[in-house]
């Protein structure tokens, strides 16, 4: 006996998307109601894991210490996204403009970072930043500077060292975007008497607003996360939320406390996306003529 | 306004307002020239057409007009300013593609102020002139949708309002027509060459449809391989091709080969021999279909003997493929209901030496 079209319809999807959403299930959703519960425990009740407490909560936006770590990661991942932007957006645009072939082992350039292992990446900028490292012998040798400069365990450098890690998911975020722009719109735009400057902000950009908008989330919530890093890189002096909760979970076994600070950075990095997300919604048109108003 | 002949053969200038001029303009891709020494001109308020097969450099030469592409050698005049180098959009000329190129996120009235708005135009000046244009092209009432809520047609009317707004010295059109639908095409070249005439702005106008260039051009550059062939009136292009090309590309013709003798009577190489008074030497004779009649209802015995190879019936009329001494010669007849000629039917017919074109050898 033949299977009912329309119940097909509905099995075959489903059955395909099955094993994916078993992972997600058993992996990332189970573990993530866990962490929630455990953010509403105190440390009292650690090993029996019974009773509510929102004290972790409490904590953390009592002391001002925290909010100011929070306030400091966001800050931190908004210069990472934007300096990405900075440099992804060129790349991702002229990758655009490639003919494929051209642009393949361009591409595969751009992805190789990725394939690296992050400790990897991480101690290859410890040997560049380091006090005997690549940049302090370029600077004395020069003669630009006299003693070798403190390069790592400071802002700047976790900075660098995640704008590196981060830029492939702008590039490709842009260009993805980019190349579904039509290049006769920038003809039509030039032959409207607008210059480049003019065809850049007045097409290009706001036809590439989705992969801007998109690269920017990406690189945004991969850096608000990022905890080897800023713990490598950063040291003790760069404090940011996601090695602080790397440090209460790992080293201090203080589950609750960590639990509470992991939410607390879902909840805020989603609602920046969320945010952004709306933003790119309402600024996709443009009106024209008497209706710019 | 009355088309003139240009070029070498130009004996009556009427007018020396010239507002695009070429001037030996060449495009090299690598080795292939994909323009090859072009030089025309267009007089002020002329709807020119660039008419050849795909590949002969028509768009080529439009582009570097508009200052996408940079020719090799050559320059090129608007308003007798040489823009051969100049950037894009310093140069007056308002373009519709052939894809539109409508701006996905502005509506229609924003496309149609993006070229006001880089012009500087103040809001009141730019809002009066983009009523104006979508009055003229009769889209008012969808100035607030975007381009992908429109129809074909709709969009090809916002790309031709949106060129007009600035005031553009010279009009480019790259196939306009050639996203639309057959019948919509003949209702949107009416339209576009009544707006075009009504606001009197010189036009350069690609194609590679020949009733297009026909019926629209005031006058009409053949080209082909990247060198033009012949410039004139669409009257001149098809009753006095210079070229064979051109012959054959303007409408239905037969071309024969072969020699002018002493006594001016032409013989083709497979011996069709036509009367007339022509200077003796090596030719060709463009045949078109109407100049083909029947003689005398069409009876064998009379006139030339022609054989039937094919037959198409068309409606109106029906166009049969002849054997005339050897030669195939291509007839459009109206033959009585029920007669229509069969493969292998003999018919008389006679060439009418009228305004019967020959084409000497150079």
């Amino acid at each position: 006996m033949e299977e009912p079209l329309a119940s097909r319809r509905v099995l075959t999807p489903a059955l395909l998307l099955a094993p994916m959403i078993l992972l997600l299930v058993l992996f990332l959703i189970v573990p993530t109601f866990g962490l929630l519960r455990a953010s509403f425990l105190s440390e009292s009740h650690l090993l029996d894991g019974s009773g509510f407490s929102l004290k972790q909560y409490i904590r953390f936006f009592s002391d001002s210490y925290y909010s100011s770590v929070l306030f400091e990661t966001f800050v931190d991942g908004i210069i990472v996204s934007l300096i990405c932007l900075g440099i992804g957006f060129p790349t991702g645009y002229s990758l655009a403009r490639l003919s494929p072939p051209a642009r393949r082992w361009r591409i595969i350039i751009v992805i190789m970072p990725l394939t690296l292992s992050l400790v990897v990446i991480v101690f290859g900028w410890l040997i560049i930043l380091g006090r005997n490292g690549v940049i302090n012998a370029l600077l004395l040798s020069s003669g630009i500077a006299s003693s070798p400069k403190q390069l790592l365990f400071s802002r700047p450098a976790v900075i660098t060292v995640l704008v590196q890690q981060f830029l492939p998911f702008m590039i490709l975020s842009v260009m993805s975007v980019v190349t579904q722009i039509d290049p006769v719109l920038e003809h039509a735009a030039a032959n409207l008497r607008a210059n480049r400057f003019a065809t850049f902000r007045k097409v290009v950009i706001p036809l590439a607003l989705p992969g801007i908008f998109a690269g920017f989330n990406l690189v945004f919530v991969l850096s608000i996360s990022a905890f080897i890093t800023p713990r490598l890189i950063g040291g003790n002096r760069v404090a940011m939320l996601g090695s602080l909760i790397y440090e209460r979970i790992m080293a201090e076994l203080n589950w609750p406390s960590g639990a509470a600070m992991a939410f607390i950075l879902l909840v805020s990095g989603l609602g920046v996306t969320a945010t952004l997300n709306a933003l790119a919604a309402s600024r996709l048109v443009r009106k024209g003529g008497r209706y710019a108003r | 306004m009355l088309a003139l002949s240009e070029g070498k053969e130009d004996a009556v200038s009427e007018s020396n307002d010239f507002v695009v001029e070429l001037r030996s303009v060449s495009k090299l891709y690598g080795d292939t020239a994909a323009v090859a020494d072009i030089s025309l001109k267009a007089r002020r308020g002329e709807l020119l057409c660039l008419l050849g097969p795909s590949g002969c450099g028509k768009t080529t030469t439009l582009r570097m007009v508009a200052g996408f592409v940079e020719p090799s050698s050559g320059s090129i005049h608007i308003n007798n300013i040489d823009m051969t180098h100049q950037a894009p959009y310093r140069r007056d000329t308002g373009m519709v593609f052939q894809s539109y190129a409508l701006f996905p996120h502005m509506t229609v009235a924003g496309n149609v102020s993006f070229g006001l708005e880089n012009l500087r135009w103040p809001r009141e000046k730019r809002d009066k002139r983009v009523d104006e244009m979508l009055k003229l092209v009769e889209l008012a009432h969808l100035a607030q949708r975007l381009p992908s809520q429109l129809s074909g047609g709709q969009q090809q009317r916002v790309a031709l309002a949106r060129a007009l707004a600035i005031k553009p010295a010279v009009l480019l059109l790259d196939e306009p027509f050639s996203n639309l639908d057959a019948q919509l095409r003949v209702r949107m070249r009416e339209e576009l060459q009544e707006v075009v005439r009504s606001v009197n702005v010189t036009t350069l106008f690609v194609t590679h449809d020949q009733e297009e260039a026909l019926t629209m051009s005031d006058r009409i550059v053949v080209m082909n391989a990247g060198k033009v062939e012949q410039i004139g009136t669409p009257g001149e292009i098809y009753e006095t091709p210079a070229t064979p090309f051109v012959a054959k590309f303007i409408g239905w013709c037969s071309l024969l080969k072969g020699t002018v003798d002493d006594a001016g009577a032409f013989t083709s190489t497979a011996g069709l021999r036509i009367m007339g008074n022509w200077s003796a030497g090596p030719a060709t004779v463009v045949i078109r279909p109407e100049q083909l009649k029947l003689s005398a209802g069409g009876a064998p015995g009379q006139g030339q003997q022609a054989r039937v190879l094919h037959s198409q019936y068309l409606g109106g009329a029906t166009r049969v493929v002849l054997d005339v001494n050897g030669e195939q010669l291509i007839m459009q007849e109206r033959f009585p209901f029920g007669r229509h000629p069969q493969h292998g039917d003999v018919l008389g017919i006679t060439i009418s030496t009228d305004n019967l074109r020959l084409i000497g050898e150079a």
